[in-house]
């Protein structure tokens, strides 16, 4: 098990290189010269050139490229905002925290909701319930994130003014953004566990549990969900990267200090080094989040487990290719 | 109808070409929200193409006397702060939304699916360097992705396209790859090259028609997925800016009337739910009927 997550650790870096090659070349071709943004648009072309040659800018691609992998893997060092003049890096971690607890607590709040309401929907399927859940997952699935804070702002901060509707600072703030981000996931979480556990349900051992006169609750509880959660969580897990996504456009919805408003400000200003540190720390959290996502699976479910243990190359590799999967 | 000329090229040398169509849409039917979708995307395409003539005022015109007005008979949905008719706003906005969604799937199409079949068809280095890489973008949440190419590109309507058609690609170069993985090795493939036939022609006549069938389906979602992409960039301000009546873009200009002026957030949000929600069932159905083993 330890040389399977020392291997999945050690297959992150090429993934992270080629990131950072994909957002520093894209960012290498964006129109826009922090020259102009240091210096004023009124230097001479002495002062510009001067400043271009100290920040190497004059050298080929693959210098300022490898120099900046470089600085990226022995100090962590991201560049420097040219227009605060602080280090990248302490900008990001200072907000990466807001925006991964609004992640995880979306996230959380989504998989305890969701899978209780599809696990009363599948109970009691074509109750007026299930047909209640499921037309809510349906059209709660496809609505856009931002749109729905907008209204949930609208209605329950400004309408009837029970909660805030900026800031970041008390737990009466997280209520609306959390919820606003979770809701996608709900019910996209509502109705696999819908489908998951009616498919378990009907199977043998369920039957062989009711009939040895086990309850109805440990039947569920103890019998059938802890097979139905399996592919709900490979479910929750491929939602990890929209649900990022989401954050950073909720962010400005709410107008929460993270790196969503961090990279959008960022975007308008056309400073180029925030957005590439942003985007390389939120790819980075993303494989890490998908890394842990899959070592869990391993834990939970002991037929990958068993794969693990006695697994030769190909296994891992065909786990690995299917565990790393599709977002947006 | 296009659907239908796929479905049909999809089957084409088959035997049963006309019992396999109707097979399809036999199953289709049955999904009656399916169906419902269908008929929503369509009427959402034919508001995009008519768009001039349903839309009861021009769009851009403009009438500072009736602005911020709630929506009455004469202005459906109200009017903006500029007061332009809001409805005719959004029926305009369902052209730049689809032509724009149109654009980028046809971009991720293109190079994704290329990609994709030439990868799985020869294998070795090629794949595992060409899948590396998209495995690479696709660890980036795909509308960071879109912000991140918007951003080089400039912002607009045809920079938005080209974002999210590339932020796309991945998936696409996914799909394609594991259909054609599925058909490689069957025998039919080898029959074809017993009989003398090439490459070229062994992709195109043999592995393109019987692998689309998920390309399809992800044809349909990801133009979902990109119209949900195009007006959250839009709403940040990263994608079609405010003069061009794209539905995000209207949506970021009435954030700023949120405390007293409805129809501005309403309406715009009610056009994107409504227009994914229906791509997406249809998208749903589509897959299932295609491929009846699924269910």
């Amino acid at each position: 098990m330890i040389r399977y997550i020392l291997k999945r650790i050690l297959m992150l870096i090429p993934v992270l290189f080629l990131v950072l090659f994909i957002v520093f070349t894209i960012n290498y071709f964006s129109p826009g010269d922090p020259v102009s943004s240091i210096v004023g648009a009124e230097a001479t072309m002495e002062q510009r050139a001067r400043v271009r040659e100290s920040l190497g800018l004059n050298d080929s691609f693959i210098v300022r490229f490898g120099r900046y992998v470089l600085n990226v893997a022995t100090k962590l060092d991201l560049g420097t905002d040219y227009i605060t003049k602080r280090p990248v890096r302490d900008e990001i971690f200072e907000r990466l925290p807001t925006t991964l607890s609004l992640t995880f607590l979306a996230i959380a709040l989504a998989s305890v909701v969701g899978i209780t309401l599809g696990i009363i929907s599948a109970r009691f399927q074509y109750s007026i319930f299930d047909y209640m859940s499921t037309l809510f997952s349906l059209i709660a699935s496809s609505m856009p994130a931002f749109w729905i804070g907008l209204m949930l702002l609208m209605v329950f901060a400004l309408k009837f003014r029970m909660l805030p509707s900026s800031g970041f600072n008390s737990p009466r703030h997280w209520i609306l953004p959390v919820a606003t981000i979770a809701f996608n996931v709900l019910a996209i979480v509502t109705r696999n566990t819908r489908s998951s556990m009616l498919e378990v349900i009907r199977q043998d051992y369920i039957t062989t549990a009711r009939a040895k006169g086990l309850g109805e609750v440990k039947v569920i509880a103890q019998h059938a969900l802890k097979n139905a959660l399996i592919p709900v969580f490979t479910v929750i897990g491929v939602q990890i990267g929209r649900t990022l996504g989401n954050a950073v456009v909720v962010e400005t919805v709410f107008s929460i200090p993270g790196l969503g408003s961090l990279m959008v400000t960022a975007v308008k200003m056309s400073n180029f080094e925030v957005v590439q540190g942003c985007i390389i720390i939120i790819a980075l959290s993303f494989c890490v989040i998908n890394l842990i996502v899959d070592l869990l699976y391993a834990f939970l479910d002991p037929r990958i487990k068993g794969q693990y243990m006695k697994a030769g190359k190909r296994t891992i590799a065909k786990a690995a290719k299917s565990g790393g999967s599709a977002n947006g | 109808m296009a659907k239908t000329i796929e479905v049909n090229r999809l089957y084409a040398g088959n035997i049963h070409r006309k019992g396999q169509l109707s097979e399809i849409w036999k199953r289709l039917k049955k999904n009656r929200l399916a169906v419902a979708g269908m008929y929503f995307v369509i009427l959402l395409l034919l508001v995009a193409v008519f768009a001039n003539y349903i839309a009861p005022y021009p769009y851009d015109k403009a009438n500072m006397v009736e602005r911020l007005q709630y929506p009455s008979l004469k202005h459906w949905m109200g009017t903006d702060n500029f007061g332009r008719d809001l409805f005719s706003r959004l029926i305009v906005g369902t052209r730049v939304s689809l032509m724009v969604a149109a654009f980028a799937v046809t971009i991720s199409l293109f190079f994704g699916s290329i990609l994709g079949y030439t990868a799985a068809y020869i294998g070795g280095i090629y794949e595992t360097f060409v899948m590396r890489i998209m495995d690479a973008f696709l660890s980036i949440p795909s509308i960071i992705l879109a912000i991140a190419i918007a951003v080089s590109l400039g912002f607009g309507v045809t920079s938005t396209a080209i974002a999210i058609g590339f932020s796309n690609i991945p998936v696409f170069a996914r799909v394609s790859r594991a259909a054609v993985l599925t058909i490689k090795d069957n025998e039919f493939i080898e029959a074809a090259r017993s009989n003398g036939a090439g490459n070229a022609r062994i992709l195109i006549r043999h592995i393109v028609p019987n692998s689309l069938a998920p390309i399809l389906v992800q044809i349909s979602l990801s133009l979902a997925n990109s119209i949900l992409v195009i007006s959250s960039l839009s709403f940040v301000g990263c994608g079609v800016q405010p003069p061009t009546p794209e539905w995000g873009s209207i949506l970021s200009v009435g954030r700023e009337y949120i405390g007293d002026f409805y129809p501005f957030l309403v309406f715009p949000g009610i056009f994107i739910s409504v227009t994914l929600i229906s791509f997406n069932l249809f998208s749903d159905g589509l897959r299932d009927a295609l491929d009846p083993r699924l269910k």
